[in-house]
């Protein structure tokens, strides 16, 4: 940029499109006219309304801008089980297989070059004491060339293909997925992990949509034939089933479900965009409740109950010209309940207690009211208060409303393992970094800095965030959550240093370290610029004793603490 | 009653209790002839391996050896107990031969800083956390190098402002060895504002001879001076708890050795 | 509020690495270089090279990663162009405090080894000073340590041997009179200390020895040096203090103090069998107190105090008892010497007994016999035994004339070769009375030369079995009844050599008991002389036995007791208890407390009885009065008698020696190492 640009006071306003899906993220093409004419004429478009779209958001530049078509060959692992992303896929030609196997017999970790790392034994443990390397981030290199054997590069992208796909259907259960249709869509919407792998049968076309694209369709199609396609194979594929795990409705009949479920619908709340940094986007509305997109409001008639599925959000009471935040909700917990079963016993409804609004963004499912309460009649719903898992309050005077506010503001109610100081106990003496280096090859994994409020510091340590936007937009898949809801890991021999996780967390907690030899020597590439690689916290998964920096702390001051409800952090805070 | 009050009533209970467990005892050996300096002194010994092993446990971080919170616990109130078993071993006299007095004086020596230690270390992190930005201290040379260039920056002057001469006269005479490096570390110790209202009353009294402009870079040149001030005070604190250590740690390795000549002479001729 | 100055995003914050050695040398100037210095050291920054020489040229070598080939290129010279741009990296903190516990180590191994070496003098390893008696050894510490010996491995004596017997010998080598058994408790032999504790005045359940003293205690129960006498603690230090709680732990009895659980003195003296019989309560309030008191000596007053009779030793610790003159003759000397006895015979001319056989003139058969009337009928039992010459009890004490002549055969013997002939006649086993027959044989002498004036032709006539001659007869004065001497006397009325005891503390009765007593009830004791025992016990002296009266050997021991030995021999005191007989264990100094309150002091402790029943029941009953009214010796001899005084209390001593004086320790009045008696 030259030096007057710098300066100049005024600049183009970024928008939503200055970026296509299509030249994102190393792909490097163009949707013509001709091709979407061709997506129009498909089966998937083809009975979209384009009348319904807003003059701004047309059927065509979405199609033009959130889509790519990618081409694969057989072998190619398009998505695989675990990951976190944020597009869908049609299938446009060619045939794609999906792996069902579950469990330890997925082949996904070993297509995707994954090596489980087993926990170490107390002998190996206690051999890192002289085995570990003197020099600063020492990788072999030899190690990455033998993963390296199953990645090939696809123009700017890293595919992972599987050399050997008859064997692998021998030995697994798959299904084939023909020409027609979509996968992909629920973990796109809803941002959860790819439940399964899925791998192409044959050269294969496939129709890449990214998730604002996708939603956008949804929301502007009249005719709904989309939305309804995807709700119908979400309630076929996952509604029962999430609802079912959920203690409210455990009890209730398989006809009653049956009943329940067309009423049911899966939002969406707030917003992201890929097109910034995570962060960049987050950090601008840090703080500012007014801003936060809105699910209910408080006094208004409770005539549905949220269930959330995904991501955070906060609970706030009018006070003055401000808001009170008087909790939080993160996957799991159910807002209106209450208010709903209130109006039912007394037959008097009162308002929602509290507003909801999204922190950052949020997938629930709706439960209408009316629903609830037939529920509530017939008795299938025996005890709802017990078996639904309410907003998180802080129940104990060592949360104030300032600690509280600082970790929703801030979104450290995400966190699984969030690492939290307390500087009125800590005396910086780093033993807790010392650890971490001893368990991680000399390498600590976290800085001891971070917001601080008032007494508390928030480190910018990995939290494994229940919702880890880091995961989006990994090329390789390197960075991948171990199961369902466990650690997020950083894989470091298919990790490639494109910077992309540590430019999306928005807690600091990854950082690119240049990497070096046995002798200490920085590893470069072909054209001598360093190997970076991404590196954070892995929570000491592969150590006996689980995360050192905890047992390392001497004076009771650091933890790390699930901020899922506050019991553990009043615990802490209350010794 | 909070879980941390609990446990320092415990600890001090069963410290208490043990001292006079070990006096009765001590008292029924003498009593029977038992000569108890002797086994005493190994109780020392252990007590004292014990308390330098938690060194160790800190380098063994990766093995589940327990937590190292636990690990203070037991080395703060063993060592607290450490000192009537060393008194019923010395019998409260002080020692006569060479190797005994540099023994009792190596181990009272840790013992007391170990005591220092402690007040230390409960003493300075609220005054820490309660007073300006917590930084790391290897990075404080970076941050005073930032606010160096920042307040020389000021004094400079804006691109197209000329600079005050007498900004630039207190800044030479007063401000530009206090932002080369941290200062005042015995004055934070000991919690004295001296230097630093003297620094900001230096500043304070150009301001009748600044034009507004000017006084807003004194301003400006004030908060960098209050802040830098806050850089120094968490230098000094988080220095000072590491600096205990330099006594702390190096002295119980010549106590080990110490302690094994000792008990090495002390059983040739104990005559048993 | 103004921007933080930190920023936590990963391209303005590397990772802190504070377990690292090495820092970057800039740090403290606030510019460190992202990368930091390597693991050993060295700063990561290559901004120079190393000049490749080709032909006579130089290449410039700087690598890829700092820029590559530099424009200048090298300098003729070969060095290079660019400026060195590195830092000399710092140490971390950590690194500082490692290496100064390393030096703190290596000073004090190093002062360590030096001071275990050969070449450095023991005493340094000394802990402290020794007493002012030891301070003499005090720098040769193999004086008193096996350990200290050269060549002696530190470690080994530390861990391996166990030297505490090997160092006590070493204290013995000045300390040469602590006992014959030294490791012994009490340095007393383990038999003798058993025996000491069965004769102690007290119950037998006290002082057993209750188990391992102090777990010094080697196999056989051996206690050294050190399992109570701990040096190297200064100048000053007492180095035998012990506390009385160390005193308990062998005894079985334990107890708080002096005043408080401390074994009664069990009688003492009250049932202490005193050596002379003297009942204090009965003479003080009986007799002391008559009027018509006999005592030539001392008058009444004199006789009621203690000091009469009691003195103190030279070193002011023991009572002792002046001796018979100064105490009991005042009453008793009469009653010894004054009743009527012409004594015992020891040689007498006897009647010969009637033979009818013999018709023949007596003077042809046995010569010169010259019996008077008053003459006795047998012969004295001592007179038998030097004739007959043989103790196996023959009893006979007629006289036959093969008995006088043998009797005139021993007189002339006598007179030739003086005692020697009359110790021949006596055995071996009867050598106490010697010293009774070298008194006797001059005696003898005499009287074979005033009664037998013609003893030597006489006997050779019989030898040659001639005739004998004849001799004139020899006067015979009066008899008198009773001798005008005492001792040895010759009585020509009757013809016999009497003996009647002198005084108190007569020789021959002295020896006659010494002998005889031991005897009583065994086989060896010669009859004849338990004979003259019992003559000497006749009342009447005549030689005769079976008559009623005074007695002069049963008088000895009417006021001498006798005991038994060790060896279970039965001897007669003839002198005081003097302390000293037994094993010291007890220490009693009566000087400081006969300061107390001079005139009454002795009767503070030692108070006299008053119960007549008490007193009756403790009269000596050695000799017993048969029912003639004869003096019988009794075969039991541990008969309890009294001294008639109270026993000493515990309370009196406690009275003054209780926790306010601070003077009831143990070691107040105990000693550990007994020496023996």
């Amino acid at each position: 940029m030259s030096q007057a640009s710098v300066n100049q006071s005024s600049m183009d306003r970024p928008r939503r499109w200055d970026m296509p899906f299509s030249q994102e993220a190393g792909h490097d093409s163009v949707l013509t006219d001709a091709d979407i004419d061709s997506l129009l004429a498909n089966d998937a478009f083809s009975r979209i309304d384009p009348a319904g779209f807003k003059r701004s958001v047309p059927l065509r530049e979405i199609l033009r801008n959130d889509v790519r078509i990618v081409d694969f060959e057989q072998g190619d692992v398009i998505v695989r089980q675990g990951d976190w992303g944020s597009s869908a896929f049609f299938v446009l030609s060619g045939a794609v297989r999906v792996e069902l196997d579950r469990g330890d017999d997925a082949s996904s970790d070993l297509i995707q070059g994954r090596q489980k790392k087993p926990r170490k034994t107390f002998f190996r443990s206690l051999a890192q004491l002289w085995q570990n390397n003197h020099h600063a981030e020492f990788r072999n290199p030899d190690a990455k060339q033998s993963v390296s054997g199953n990645l090939r590069s696809v123009g700017g992208v890293t595919r992972v293909y599987i050399s050997d796909v008859s064997a692998v259907i021998e030995q697994h259960k798959t299904a084939r997925m023909d020409a027609g249709h979509w996968f992909g869509e629920l973990a796109a919407l809803g941002r959860t992990p790819r439940v399964a792998t899925v791998f192409a049968d044959e050269t294969s076309t496939l129709l890449e949509i990214r998730w604002q694209g996708l939603r956008d369709i949804l929301r502007f199609d009249r005719d709904q034939g989309l939305k309804k396609y995807i709700e119908d194979v979400f309630r076929e594929r996952a509604m029962a089933s999430l609802l079912r795990t959920e203690r409210l409705f455990a009890d209730i009949s398989d006809q009653e479900m049956a009943d329940l479920m067309p009423h049911c619908r899966l939002e969406t709340f707030g917003e992201y965009d890929t097109a910034k940094p995570f962060r960049e986007l987050s950090g601008e509305n840090a703080g500012s409740v007014k801003n936060e997109p809105l699910i209910a409001e408080q006094g208004d008639y409770p005539n549905a109950v949220f269930l959330i599925r995904s991501g955070v959000a906060r609970l706030s009471q009018k006070h003055h010209a401000g808001r009170h935040t008087v909790g939080y909700l993160n996957p799991g917990r159910v807002f209106g309940l209450r208010e709903v079963l209130q109006g039912f016993r007394s037959g008097r409804s009162t308002g929602y207690e509290a507003r909801l609004s999204a922190i950052g963004y949020l997938n629930a499912v709706v439960i209408p009211a009316s629903i609830v309460e037939d529920l509530l009649r017939s008795g299938a719903i025996s005890d709802p208060e017990d078996s639904c898992r309410p907003a998180v309050h802080a129940t104990h005077d060592a949360v104030d409303e300032n600690l509280l506010n600082f970790l929703v503001d801030g979104k450290y109610v995400q966190g699984t393992e969030t690492m939290v100081i307390d500087m009125d106990r800590c005396t910086r003496c780093d033993d807790c970094v010392r650890a971490c280096a001893t368990t991680h090859d000399n390498n600590p994994r976290f800085i001891r800095h971070g917001p601080v409020s008032v007494r508390h510091m928030v480190a910018n340590a990995c939290m494994h965030c229940l919702d880890p936007v880091c995961m989006i937009e990994c090329p390789t898949g390197a960075i991948h959550r171990e199961t369902l809801g466990g650690l997020v890991l950083i894989n470091d021999q298919t990790c490639i240093g494109c910077a992309q996780c540590a430019s999306n967390c928005p807690f600091d907690a990854i950082r690119m370290v240049e990497t070096r030899n046995a002798s200490g020597a920085i590893l470069v590439d072909s054209k001598n610029a360093p190997i970076l690689e991404a590196t954070k916290c892995d929570l000491c998964h592969d150590q006996p004793g689980g995360p050192a920096c905890q047992r390392a702390c001497p004076h009771d001051a650091l933890e790390r603490i699930d901020l899922q409800s506050l019991s553990e952090l009043e615990g802490v805070i209350a010794r | 009653m909070t879980h941390f009050v609990r446990r320092r009533i415990t600890g001090l209970t069963l410290v208490v209790v043990l001292s006079l467990l070990l006096t009765a005892a001590t008292r029924l050996m003498e009593d029977n002839l038992l000569r108890p300096r002797t086994w005493l002194g190994w109780v020392l010994v252990v007590i004292v391996l014990f308390l330098a092993s938690y060194r160790l446990r800190k380098q063994l971080a990766m093995l589940p050896l327990g937590a190292s919170a636990a690990w203070l616990q037991c080395h703060i109130y063993v060592g607290l107990l450490s000192a009537p078993v060393f008194l019923l071993h010395t019998g409260a006299r002080w020692p006569g031969g060479g190797i005994e007095v540099v023994t009792a004086v190596l181990f009272l020596t840790v013992f007391c800083t170990g005591i220092l230690g402690l007040f230390l270390t409960r003493m300075i992190p609220p005054r820490l956390t309660d007073r300006g930005e917590e930084v790391i201290r290897e990075r404080i040379p970076v941050f005073i190098r930032i606010l160096r260039e920042e307040a020389e920056a000021s004094v400079a002057g804006a691109k197209n402002a000329a600079p005050s001469e007498v900004l630039s006269d207190v800044y030479l005479n007063h401000l530009h060895s206090f932002f080369q490096r941290p200062k005042n570390f015995v004055s934070h110790v000991f919690h004295s504002t001296k230097p630093r209202t003297a620094l900001l009353n230096a500043l304070d009294d150009t301001r009748r001879f600044l034009n507004t402009q000017h006084e807003q870079t004194m301003e400006q040149l004030a908060a960098c001076v209050r802040r830098k001030d806050d850089l120094d005070y968490q230098y000094a604190m988080q220095s000072l708890l590491k600096y205990w250590l330099f006594l702390h740690v190096p002295l119980t390795w010549g106590l080990v050795v110490f302690t094994c000549s000792h008990v090495v002479t002390a059983m040739a001729f104990t005559s048993r | 509020m103004t921007d933080p100055l930190q920023q936590f995003d990963w391209k303005s914050s590397s990772y802190e690495r504070p377990g690292d050695a090495w820092v970057c040398g800039r740090a403290c100037a606030g510019a460190p270089c992202r990368l930091g210095p390597s693991a050993d050291g060295e700063c990561s920054v290559r901004s120079q090279c190393t000049p490749e020489k080709i032909g006579d040229r130089y290449r410039c070598t700087r690598s890829v990663l700092y820029g590559g080939k530099c424009a200048d290129g090298p300098n003729p010279d070969g060095t290079c162009c660019q400026a060195d741009e590195s830092c000399q990296p710092a140490m971390s903190l950590m690194k500082r405090r490692k290496i100064a516990g390393v030096i703190c180590a290596s000073i004090s191994l190093a002062v360590c080894l030096i001071l275990f070496s050969d070449s450095t003098p023991l005493t340094l390893v000394s802990p402290g000073k020794v007493t002012s008696a030891h301070a003499a050894l005090e720098a040769n510490c193999t004086a008193c340590h096996v350990a200290g010996e050269a060549h002696s491995g530190l470690l080994s004596n530390a861990f391996l041997s166990r030297n505490s017997l090997a160092d006590s010998e070493k204290c013995l080598k000045c300390h040469q009179d602590i006992g014959d058994a030294p490791w012994a408790p009490h340095s007393v032999a383990g038999h003798l200390l058993a025996e000491s504790t069965a004769n102690a005045a007290v119950s037998s359940n006290s002082f057993g020895v209750s188990g391992k003293p102090g777990g010094y205690v080697h196999s056989g129960q051996q206690l050294a040096c050190a399992t109570c006498h701990q040096e190297h603690h200064g100048r000053s230090f007492d180095l035998a203090e012990l506390s009385d709680q160390q005193c308990q732990t062998c005894h079985k009895t334990q107890f708080d103090d002096f005043a408080h659980g401390h074994p009664e003195f069990e009688n003492f003296p009250h049932e202490t069998r005193p050596n002379i019989y003297f009942d204090h309560a009965r003479h003080i309030n009986a007799y002391f107190a008559a009027v018509d008191l006999p005592s030539q000596t001392l008058d009444k007053d004199s006789l009621t105090a203690c000091s009469t009779c009691h003195q103190q030793d030279a070193a002011g610790g023991m009572m002792l008892t002046a001796d018979f003159q100064h105490t009991c003759a005042g009453c008793h000397e009469s009653q010894i010497v004054d009743l009527p006895f012409p004594g015992v015979p020891f040689f007498a001319v006897t009647q010969v007994a009637e033979d009818s056989d013999t018709e023949q003139d007596e003077v042809s058969v046995y010569g010169q016999w010259p019996v008077t009337e008053s003459s006795l009928r047998q012969m004295p039992p001592v007179m038998s035994l030097l004739v007959h010459g043989d103790t196996a009890g023959i009893g006979s004490l007629s006289m036959t004339p093969e008995l006088i002549w043998q009797c005139k055969e021993l007189l002339l013997r006598v007179r030739n070769v003086g005692e020697v002939a009359l110790a021949e006649r006596v055995p071996e086993s009867h050598s106490l009375l010697h010293g009774i027959l070298c008194e006797l044989a001059p005696l003898l002498i005499t009287v074979s030369s005033s009664w037998f004036p013609g003893l030597r032709d006489e006997l050779a006539a019989h030898t040659a079995e001639q005739p004998l001659p004849n001799f004139p007869d020899v006067a015979t004065p009066e008899h008198q009844a009773m001798p005008p001497v005492r001792g040895w006397y010759i009585s020509d009325g009757d013809r016999t050599i009497r003996y009647r005891p002198v005084a108190h503390a007569d020789p021959v009765l002295r020896r006659l008991l010494d002998y005889l007593v031991p005897r009583i009830g065994q086989e060896s004791v010669s009859t004849e002389l338990v004979e003259l025992f019992t003559a000497l016990s006749n009342p009447s002296g005549s030689g005769e036995i079976h008559r009623s009266g005074p007695l002069a050997t049963g008088r000895c021991l009417s006021c001498h007791t006798t005991s038994t030995d060790r060896d279970g021999t039965l001897r007669v005191n003839w002198n005081t208890k003097v302390l000293g007989d037994y094993f010291a264990f007890t220490r009693f100094r009566h000087d400081p407390h006969t300061q107390i309150d001079v005139a009454n002091s002795c009767l503070t402790c030692h108070q006299i009885l008053n119960d007549q029943q008490q007193l009756d029941f403790y009269r000596p009953e050695y000799f017993r009065r048969d029912e003639l009214g004869l003096w019988q010796p009794q075969p039991e001899t541990s008969c309890p008698l009294t001294s008639g005084l109270g026993p000493v209390k515990r309370s009196h001593c406690a009275s003054c020696h209780n926790e306010s004086t601070a003077s009831h320790g143990c070691l107040e009045c105990h000693n550990y190492h007994v020496h023996g008696p």
